[in-house]
């Protein structure tokens, strides 16, 4: 009896965590592919991944930044995959999405025009930053990297934005 | 401080002034035009990034392990598929379609041409073919929608845009038109499934579905 509650405490709490946490997983996984269908399958992978290692999660407050993990491994993998079947995700994501045809004007597809193409090492702790919220502490720690070089990241990805959603010159780092 | 630091740490965290860069912003206009800019733009950036979010779909799994096995394996994905599934009650066809429309609002903004090659790989997707002579075709993804991945579409008429899902596995028993969240649809069976149509303008929804209904092709 006392194993059967505590499977379904364990569950219960898979389910929270689940419902809690998947916008953001998805978000994540999409900025990562620019693509959606990529995305989906990240994170359907990233949920069966974190429910085989769900006692590994000591603490829920650390459950997103342990689910953003698993799910950028997840990318890396799902990505790899991928790429035996296609030339260049990347490109093709770029050149097929609609919002990237849509017609030019201060809309949101502007934006995220620029945000995809944006190199995934400006993208992701910029990601991380804005959509988020977390410290530029803690993106390094995310992302196995130094404060500093967070900062230098974050500036140059707000440089390239500026020069193709503002029209501003470049500046030098 | 100078203004190279002050634009590398505001252009780094524009959220996050320290009190020395607030006085250096107070004493220098053009480096408080540059945060203002930087400022006005972190909102277009959080609302860009946070993309619609799809409803969750049922867990399909690959390559489970041993020793998990086959009969745990297959609890696992029923737990988790009742989960996601839980949390994201099943809705009208009618009100599903319409909900996953406002998923994807740059769909309408859409006027290129689909490639051919694009538009018969997300077609090819759901084992689905256009034969020639449909409308233009301006948008076309693979969506997941209530547990099949289908093709979203949307073609182009001279009254505005009409979305197209081609839902092989829905069953529709007559045209029914409907009104949802400020559009206008159609739900109309075809040779296998139903097909759904979704305009904002008053676009002639029946003539594009009889359009469709006529060139689309069943590959299975």
């Amino acid at each position: 009896m006392v194993k059967i509650d505590s499977r379904r405490s364990r569950r219960a709490r898979f389910e929270s965590l689940c419902a809690a946490l998947r916008a953001d997983v998805y978000r994540f996984a999409f900025w990562l592919a620019r693509d959606r269908t990529v995305a989906e399958d990240v994170v359907q992978e990233t949920f069966m991944r974190a429910w085989r290692s769900f006692d590994t999660l000591a603490e829920s407050s650390a459950a997103r930044a342990w689910l953003l993990t698993i799910a950028r491994r997840e990318h890396a993998r799902l990505y790899e995959r991928k790429r035996l079947e296609t030339v260049d995700l990347g490109e093709l994501t770029l050149r097929d999405d609609p919002a990237l045809a849509a017609p030019a004007g201060e809309d949101l597809s502007d934006v995220r025009r620029a945000l995809m193409a944006l190199p995934r090492e400006y993208r992701e702790p910029l990601m991380l930053q804005v959509l988020m919220g977390y410290s530029t502490e803690e993106i390094a720690g995310q992302l196995g990297i130094t404060q500093a070089n967070v900062l230098t990241r974050l500036y140059r990805a707000r440089q390239k934005l500026r020069v193709a959603l503002l029209g501003a010159a470049e500046e030098d780092a | 401080m100078n203004c190279a630091e002050f634009r590398h740490q505001v252009g780094a965290a524009p959220l996050e002034l320290t009190a020395e860069q607030d006085a250096h912003r107070a004493e220098c206009p053009a480096c408080a035009a540059y945060a203002a800019e930087l400022l006005a733009l972190e909102p277009r950036l959080r609302a860009a990034l946070a993309v619609a979010v799809p409803p969750a779909a049922p867990v399909r799994r690959r390559d489970f392990s041993l020793p998990v096995g086959i009969a745990a394996a297959a609890l696992l994905a029923a737990t988790l598929a009742a989960i996601l599934f839980g949390i994201y009650p099943r809705p009208s066809l009618a009100a599903a379609v319409t909900e996953h429309a406002q998923h994807e609002p740059d769909e309408w903004r859409a006027r290129d041409p689909v490639s051919q090659e694009a538009l018969d790989a997300v077609l090819a997707r759901s084992g689905v073919a256009l034969a020639p002579g449909a409308p233009t075709v301006t948008y076309a993804q693979s969506c997941w929608f209530r547990g099949r991945y289908v093709p979203h579409l949307v073609v182009q008429t001279e009254r505005g845009p009409v979305m197209v899902m081609v839902l092989a596995h829905e069953h529709v028993a007559r045209a029914t038109p409907f009104a949802e969240q400020g559009f206008q649809g159609l739900l109309v069976p075809a040779p296998k499934g139903a097909l759904a149509l979704l305009t904002p303008d008053g676009a002639d929804v029946a003539a594009v579905a009889a359009a469709v209904t006529e060139r689309v092709r069943y590959l299975n």
